[in-house]
């Protein structure tokens, strides 16, 4: 038995597409990763969005150069995801994967400018994550919301929510009319930005408003489901658990 | 144009002409090595400049671009002929793995010795590091001549240098050697 499988469950009865009843998906997905990881939250964000079954299981860092991880994610690198006999890693694998396998409509534009103009703003969102992940370790973990480290990694973040709400100040979304990849990595990091320190969003009027739209939109393959009602709360931070995406409307 | 929209003409996003501009412009870093790769597998014809910047831009008219992500995903587009990006979603999700090896392992410098090793293994039974020719490639090779110019790849990864002739031999023979003065 694998970590997979140890920590990320899949229960053999009854589950989503285990019967082999759909034809895309097939399997119920396998995700190890950590609360407090933005990177996390896009994957577990991207599986509700097409509509797959995901069992999330947490793993620690200090876990990540274990042997026992290792040989399920070659080099230690995470998240991690397993489908079945398929493995891959890292949040840019993981969630073009399961948009590619999953059952809405592509989040990636079609258009080449603006699905490279939404690459911009998605590396933006993967460079703050290691930022945000000590920002809500500090406070919400360790208590600690006035030490240097969370207090540097505040200017930091402050930046990048100007440019963000600028930008949400010209358009509905970050890819315009519509909900589209990048949208979705920032409500991940907005999310545990929020957490940590409620104020640098809700300051942000664009920001703000944008955000509850996502909160009340329906997923986007059309299931009864909002993906970012997966999002974990400071509970589950705090005992290092992660939401399982479950699809009761098949 | 039949009913319903059949029939409708799909509108294609055009490859580069030869009168298009693009111009490269970033540091002496892995990310700009990346990216001259990128352009010259795709066989875009651009004008590359090193200077202190802070990120590599990829302009093209009104245009601008900026990091590796953004601009493989359009030349990809407007380079040559099919575009690389797999259909198949494990080939995909292999290739980005790679894409994320290469920025957070290999450029960051913290575990050359373990992926160049397995990457030289994975080399001797495939041509290229998913199997069929990717988006990966050009910019993982771009990580690895990186290294290379500085002195930092192990010595004995046969595999390695001959999937970099490889990648080197992809890029139109008009270009290959001033794109390759700059990151070899």
């Amino acid at each position: 038995m694998d970590l997979f499988d140890q920590r990320a469950i899949a229960d053999t009865d009854g589950e989503y597409g285990l019967s082999g009843d759909m034809k895309k998906t097939q399997y119920v997905l396998q995700l190890l990763g950590a609360p407090f990881c933005a990177e996390t939250l896009k994957c577990i964000l991207v599986a509700a969005e097409q509509g797959m079954e995901m069992n999330c299981g947490a793993i620690t860092m200090a876990e990540l150069s274990t042997a026992e991880f290792c040989s399920v994610s070659e080099f230690g690198l995470a998240p991690a995801l397993k489908e079945n006999d398929y493995f891959t890693a890292g949040s840019k694998a993981i969630t073009e994967y399961i948009n590619a396998r999953g059952l809405g409509f592509s989040l990636i534009p079609k258009n080449v400018t603006q699905a490279a103009q939404q690459e911009m703003w998605m590396d933006k969102s993967r460079a703050l994550s290691a930022s945000i992940a000590t920002l809500v370790c500090e406070t919400l973990v360790a208590g600690n919301a006035t030490s240097s480290d969370a207090e540097s990694v505040k200017q930091t973040l402050a930046a990048a929510l100007d440019d963000l709400d600028q930008q949400l100040a010209k358009d509905k979304y970050l890819g315009g009319k519509n909900y589209a990849m990048a949208d979705l990595h920032w409500t991940a990091s907005c999310h545990l930005i929020e957490l940590a320190i409620p104020e640098m969003i809700s300051s942000r009027s664009h920001i703000k408003t944008w955000l509850e739209g996502i909160r009340t939109k329906k997923s986007n393959c059309g299931q009864a489901l909002i993906a970012a009602s997966l999002l974990p709360s400071v509970a589950d931070i705090q005992a290092n658990t992660l939401n399982n995406v479950v699809i009761t409307d098949f | 144009m039949g009913l319903f929209g059949f029939g409708k003409k799909k509108e294609k996003t055009p490859s580069a002409s030869e009168n298009d501009t693009f111009t490269l412009s970033g540091p002496a870093d892995a990310t700009t090595a990346k990216c001259i790769m990128i352009a010259g597998v795709r066989g875009v014809t651009a004008e590359i400049t090193i200077n202190d910047a802070n990120e590599i831009t990829l302009t093209h008219g009104p245009l601008t671009l900026a990091g590796e992500n953004a601009i493989q995903t359009y030349l990809d587009v407007r380079g040559d002929g099919a575009p690389l990006k797999p259909k198949k979603a494990r080939h995909l999700g292999d290739q980005n793995r790679w894409i994320q090896v290469s920025t957070q392992l290999l450029d960051t410098g913290t575990e050359i010795e373990t992926v160049t090793q397995r990457m030289n293994e994975i080399l001797a039974n495939q041509e290229y590091l998913v199997g069929p020719l990717t988006q990966a490639d050009a910019p993982v090779a771009g990580s690895v001549l990186f290294l290379k110019k500085a002195g930092k790849l192990p010595a004995g990864l046969d595999h390695i240098d001959t999937w970099l002739a490889r990648v080197e031999s992809l890029i139109p023979e008009q270009l290959r050697a001033s794109y390759m003065a700059h990151v070899s």
